[in-house]
C-alpha cells in the first residue's frame, strides 16, 4: 500500500515535518474516535442500568455508530501506518458483517442462554437483551470467541504506535530538519506546530538555560561530588502548538510517548501516554486514567476533564516520568 | 381538577415502552392505558376522553402527527405529548407549530416523562 501522505500532497516531494503534522493530526482524531466509541459504550450501560425507555432503533443506531467510529479508527490508523493496514480492514469488515447479520437485520441472532454483559437475568423485554449482547460485541465476550470491537480497538493501537515510534526516530528527525549540531548525544527536537517551517530547532539538553530540567531530561545521576554523571544517551522530540504538546522520549532508557491538547473544550481534550517502563504504569498515574496492556507496553488515555486538571495531571506526570528513572530530583 | 387522578394514553408501537411506562407512570395514583395500534387508541379516545396523550411519533398506519390533530380535533382540554426516537427536530417543531404540549425524545427515564406530565398538569389545572 503507497504512503498515504504521498498521495495527500501531490506535486512535491512530502517534508517529514508535514509527515509529522499530518501524523499528529491523524493520531488525534484517531483517539478522538476511539473515546467516542467508549462513551457510546458508557452511555449504553447506563441504558442498561437505570429505568430508561428506549426502543431497538436505539441499540440498531448504537451498532450504527459504533461500526461508523471504527470505520474512521481504521481509516485513522492505516494514514498513520499504511504497512499492513489490511488486516486492520479485514477485521473491521468482519465485525462489520457480524453486526449486520446479528442486530441490524434481524432479532439477537444468539442462544437465549447468552444474556451478553449483563451477570443477572435480564428482564423479558427484547430490547434489553438486544442492548446487552450489543455491549458484549463490543466489550466482549462473545461466545465462542468470536471477535468483539475491543480485540479491533487494541489492534489499532498495536498497529500504529511502532509506526508513531518510528517516526520519531531520532536518525530521521535529524534528517528531517538538516541538524546542525550532529554531534550532540542529548538533545531535543523542538518543533512548533505554528512556527514557518524550517523554524525548528535543536536543543541541546546540557544548554538548557534551566538546569535541573535540563538534567532531569538527560537521564543524569548525581555523584554525590555535585557533579552530575551522564550515563545514557536520551533522545527527545518535544512538538508545540496552539493547543497542544507532545513529548517523545527515547534512547537507551524506555520509550516514553506522550501526547496532550489543551483546547479549552472538555469534550476534545485529552492525554495520551504511552511508556515501556519497568514499572505498572497504573501507579505513577494521577486520578481518571484509562490504562490498557498492549503488546509493546503500557498505554493510559485521560480526557473529559477540565483544563485546571489537565494541566495539573501534566505537570505531576512531567516529574514522576522525568525523576523516576534517574537519582536527580528535587536536589538540583 | 385538584384532586383528580389524570386519565393518560400512552401510544407507540414499540412494546417496551408502554409495557416501562405504565407501572412508573401509575405510581403516582393516575389512570393509565397503554396501546401499540394508534387505530384502536383513537377509537378508545372517542369513547372517552384523556387528560394526556403521549404518543410515538412515527408508526407504522397513524403516525403521532395524525393522533394529535385527532386528539386536538376532539377535546380542546387534552395534552399531547409526543415522543421522538429519531433525530426528528423538523417533525417535532411541526408537531409543537399543530398544538402539541411538548415532545421528549428517547431514550428518556420515566421521571423525564413524569415531569412533563406534571407541567401538563398545573396547566389542566389553572
Amino acid at each position: 500500500m503507497k504512503n498515504i501522505f504521498e498521495k495527500l500532497i501531490l506535486g512535491s516531494r512530502v517534508s517529514a515535518l508535514t509527515k509529522e503534522k499530518l501524523m499528529v493530526a491523524r493520531f488525534r482524531k484517531l483517539l478522538e474516535n476511539a473515546r467516542t466509541i467508549m462513551n457510546l459504550v458508557e452511555d449504553g450501560r447506563e441504558k442498561l442500568r437505570e429505568e430508561y425507555i428506549f426502543d431497538r432503533h436505539y441499540v440498531t443506531s448504537l451498532v450504527d455508530q459504533v461500526v461508523e467510529r471504527a470505520g474512521m479508527l481504521a481509516f485513522d490508523a492505516v494514514v498513520i501506518a499504511p504497512e499492513g493496514g489490511e488486516g486492520i480492514f479485514h477485521l473491521h469488515d468482519r465485525l462489520k458483517t457480524a453486526a449486520r447479520e446479528q442486530f441490524i437485520k434481524g432479532d439477537c441472532a444468539f442462544p437465549d442462554n447468552f444474556q451478553g454483559i449483563s451477570t443477572t437475568p435480564l428482564p423479558e423485554e427484547p430490547e434489553l437483551r438486544m442492548l446487552s449482547v450489543v455491549l458484549s460485541w463490543i466489550i466482549g465476550p462473545m461466545p465462542d470467541g468470536q471477535p468483539v470491537m475491543m480485540d479491533f480497538i487494541r489492534r489499532v493501537f498495536d498497529h500504529v504506535i511502532p509506526a508513531i515510534q518510528n517516526a520519531h526516530d531520532p536518525e530521521a528527525v535529524k534528517n528531517m530538519v538538516e541538524w546542525p549540531c550532529q554531534n550532540i548525544n542529548n538533545r531535543m527536537a523542538v518543533i512548533d506546530l505554528e512556527a514557518e517551517p524550517g523554524k525548528e530547532g535543536l536543543l541541546s539538553l546540557r544548554d538548557i538555560e534551566c538546569r535541573p530540567l535540563g538534567l532531569m531530561l538527560t537521564g543524569a545521576k548525581g555523584q554525590g561530588n555535585g557533579e552530575p554523571e551522564f550515563d545514557m544517551v536520551r533522545h527527545w522530540i518535544a512538538i508545540t502548538g496552539r493547543e497542544q504538546l507532545s513529548l517523545h522520549g527515547s534512547g537507551d532508557g524506555n520509550k516514553i510517548l506522550v501526547e496532550a491538547t489543551l483546547s479549552g473544550h472538555v469534550d476534545a481534550d485529552f492525554i495520551f501516554l504511552f511508556a515501556e517502563f519497568p514499572t505498572e504504569l497504573a501507579s505513577i498515574l494521577p486520578e481518571g486514567f484509562r490504562v490498557e496492556k498492549t503488546g509493546l507496553g503500557e498505554l493510559a488515555w485521560s480526557y473529559d476533564v477540565p483544563g485546571r486538571k489537565m494541566e495539573n495531571s501534566l505537570s505531576r506526570l512531567g516529574a514522576r516520568l522525568l525523576c523516576s528513572r534517574s537519582d536527580v530530583g528535587t536536589s538540583y | 381538577m385538584e384532586d383528580k387522578k389524570l386519565r393518560i394514553m400512552v401510544i407507540d408501537d414499540e412494546n417496551i415502552v408502554g409495557k416501562r411506562l405504565k407501572p412508573a407512570l401509575e405510581k403516582t395514583g393516575d389512570i393509565v392505558e397503554t396501546f401499540e395500534d394508534a387505530r384502536k387508541a383513537l377509537e378508545r379516545f372517542n369513547e372517552t376522553p384523556f387528560d394526556i396523550v403521549v404518543t410515538d411519533i412515527r408508526m407504522d398506519e397513524i403516525d403521532g402527527i395524525e393522533v394529535l390533530e385527532h386528539v386536538l380535533a376532539h377535546s380542546s382540554t387534552t395534552k399531547v405529548i409526543i415522543i421522538t426516537g429519531y433525530a426528528t427536530v423538523e417533525v417535532a417543531r411541526e408537531a409543537l407549530a399543530k398544538g402539541a404540549f411538548d415532545f421528549i425524545a428517547k431514550p428518556f427515564k420515566p421521571s423525564d416523562l413524569r415531569a412533563v406530565i406534571e407541567k401538563a398538569a398545573r396547566q389542566l389545572r389553572a
